[in-house]
């Protein structure tokens, strides 16, 4: 589905990525976990095309796209949920909606995936007519998750869909995931919150100063002392409870 | 189908990128956690960052023997003693082992390719599998014992210290159907079978697993004439990790290499240049998953060619020959591994000056024997000091049992005894034929 090699990329002469190789095979969820600053919304945003690379490859179901612009990759089937979901606060749910499926607007298919999205999140067809800056911080971000999923992605990305959301609607969020992901949505996911994301990801990549210094199955991450230590936090369960 | 099933037929693409992601992450972790590649790199001027390809994994320096030698115990280690949760060791080149050590998903991912292996094989949950290898400090009979476990076999601990009757025993009573054993072992249970007047018609063997030394299809041959087996051969190394880094699969035509965990290169020995496809030369591992204990570009003094051709089974890795030479005059021993040098330095420590010596492996009753013929020379007892030769023959037997872990019977001999030999002072006779 997408795999890249070797990336570099950053901002002026600020070098972020360091040379990063990874993969995410059709129907996975793969989870970048890594401290503040180890380059992870970098790394969605040169694959999303909003950065272009320094060097390196980023191909989507073997076509070359590290040179594409936005609109193109969206067009192949990659969508980004952006951190701090960036919905459009003075436009309608319904019209946010419909802007996100945009890149399928010949398609005449947007009445049929919005009515999808409304089943996964009853709340946005109660709301649509409502103005997407009245939304609690959930449902905005469940409107920047539905948006993305209008252009009827293969590979959805998400930079931190659980950042600044109340506890329990983090767990809606996370079951919506899981949803999607048994849907066959394949997904490459970053998350400070690094035990959550490893329970619904199959594997997994460690990424420090710009460079992934471990990868693995969600799994081997999790008994990882070394990913335990320093993302888990101290009074980390083991998956065993 | 699990991840690692899925891995065995990936295509090479796909597989290249694996390794390539693999073993950037690896590079990047032993950089950042052990001096020894961090001060080997930056010696060599290698900046790890320019590592794009699985090729330019040439451009790193070598590890050896030595150099694992010398870390003894813990420095090679790439995290804390306290996330080890297994330790084996094995012969170094010198005076102290090379120690290995494991951690909890190190454990995981040993025991699943070394169980790929025992699949590839035949070997499933209905087998009785009776593993021959010493459980020990060396890491053989462990590797299989998990993988076997992980298959859901039942298991046999049959350590190669006990008595060949009692491993035909066990092998007619709990009616084992696969045999785990060094080559040679095996073989001296046939010849068990045949002067106990076992039919092998009266076995339910049926497959036959070995590693741990250097055999032949003449080995083949005959185990297959003399046990009622299928004998699939497997290749390990004993001094980093042991058995699970390559096997036959039922087409038994070359060793898949578990190519998601290592990554293999074949070099010439004299040049240490790549040697041309397919062609026999060193095998040199780099291993990309292991956290404990990683290993980058590990000459192992094993000659043997690699062969990327597809295979008829459908796996996609790369298959190796089986050990055509050895580079180093490396002893299998019981399943063990001890070099002539190590003796040496026992003899040297004990009597102050190294003495004419000869080694002398046999087996007897199925075991290996050792016994060293040592000259006695001038500033030893004379042959006739009884008393104080018998002293001096305990502290050699007692220094080599607590060094090597194997007993060895010490035998003087007249000055000018033995044949002055500059190399190979090792006489084998465990190949030759039993009368």
């Amino acid at each position: 589905m997408l795999r890249i090699a070797n990336l570099e990329a950053g901002y002026g002469s600020l070098r972020v990525i360091k040379g990063v190789s990874l993969h995410v095979s059709p129907g996975e969820v793969v989870a970048i976990i890594g401290p503040n600053g180890a380059g992870k919304s970098t790394l969605l945003a040169t694959i999303a095309g909003l950065i272009k690379p320094w060097t390196g490859e980023i191909s989507l179901q073997g076509r070359r796209v590290e040179q594409a612009p936005p609109e193109q990759i969206v067009a192949l089937g990659c969508s980004l949920v952006p951190q701090g979901r960036q919905v459009f606060g003075p436009l309608t749910v319904r019209e946010n909606l419909l802007l996100g499926g945009y890149v399928r607007r010949r398609e005449r298919t947007a009445e049929q995936t919005l009515d999808g999205i409304y089943r996964l999140f009853g709340v946005l067809r109660e709301r649509q007519r409502q103005l997407a800056a009245t939304l609690s911080g959930g449902e905005q971000q469940m409107l920047a998750i539905g948006r993305a999923l209008m252009a009827r992605p293969r590979l959805l990305m998400m930079d931190e869909p659980s950042l600044g959301i109340a506890p329990r609607v983090v767990q809606t969020i996370f079951r919506t995931i899981t949803e999607l992901r048994d849907a066959g949505m394949t997904i490459l996911l970053i998350e400070q919150n690094a035990r959550s994301a490893l329970r619904i990801a199959d594997r997994g990549y460690v990424l420090e100063t710009g460079q992934i210094v471990c990868e693995g199955s969600a799994r081997e991450l999790l008994d990882n002392r070394d990913v335990q230590r320093a993302y888990l936090g101290k009074d980390y369960r083991t998956i065993d409870e | 189908m699990n991840q690692r099933e899925k891995n065995e037929t990936l295509g090479r693409g796909d597989l290249e990128q694996l390794q390539m992601e693999r073993l950037q992450s690896t590079l990047n972790r032993v950089y950042r956690n052990v001096a020894f590649y961090r001060h080997s790199f930056d010696a060599h001027r290698v900046n790890i960052e320019r590592i794009k390809s699985t090729e330019a994994l040439r451009e790193l320096p070598f590890t050896t023997r030595e150099d694992l030698g010398k870390s003894y115990p813990y420095e090679m280690f790439a995290v804390p003693l306290r996330e080890i949760v297994r330790i084996h060791a094995a012969s170094g080149t010198a005076g102290t082992p090379i120690v290995m050590g494991y951690t909890r998903n190190d454990l995981r991912n040993w025991t699943e390719y070394t169980a790929r292996l025992l699949a590839a094989a035949g070997i499933t949950a209905n087998d009785v599998v009776q593993i021959a290898f010493p459980y020990n400090l060396s890491a053989g009979a462990f590797g299989f014992h998990q993988g076997a476990e992980q298959i859901g076999a039942s298991v046999i601990p049959s350590p190669a210290t006990a008595s060949s009757e009692k491993q035909v025993t066990i092998m007619k009573d709990f009616k084992t159907t696969a045999l785990i054993c060094t080559p040679n072992y095996a073989l001296r249970l046939a010849a068990t079978l045949e002067e106990l007047h076992v039919h092998p018609e009266r076995l339910q063997l049926r497959t036959g697993i070995f590693g741990g030394e250097p055999w032949g299809e003449a080995s083949r041959a005959q185990l297959e004439a003399r046990l009622p087996i299928l004998a699939h051969e497997t290749y390990g190394l004993s001094d980093v990790l042991g058995p699970g880094v390559a096997g036959e699969c039922h087409v038994r035509k070359g060793l898949h290499v578990n190519e998601d965990h290592f990554i293999i290169e074949v070099i010439d020995p004299r040049t240490l240049a790549p040697a041309p496809a397919g062609e026999p030369g060193e095998l040199v591992f780099t291993t990309i998953t292991r956290d404990g204990f990683p290993i980058i570009r590990y000459r192992t003094g094993d000659v043997a060619s690699v062969s990327a051709e597809p295979c008829p089974c459908g796996r996609t890795f790369a298959r190796m020959s089986r050990v055509l030479s050895r580079l180093d005059n490396r002893i299998f021993f019981s399943g063990a591994s001890i070099f002539p040098s190590q003796i040496e330095a026992i003899l040297t420590e004990v009597e102050g000056s190294l003495p004419q010596y000869e080694i002398v492996l046999d087996c007897e009753d199925g075991k290996d024997t050792m016994e060293i013929k040592v000259e006695v020379s001038g500033n030893m007892p004379a042959l006739d000091e009884v008393r104080k030769l018998e002293n001096l023959r305990q502290r050699l037997a007692r220094r080599v049992e607590t060094v090597l872990d194997v007993q060895a019977q010490i035998t003087f001999v007249e000055p000018k005894s033995l044949r002055a030999q500059p190399q190979g002072k090792v006489v084998d006779r465990r190949l030759e034929p039993r009368k």
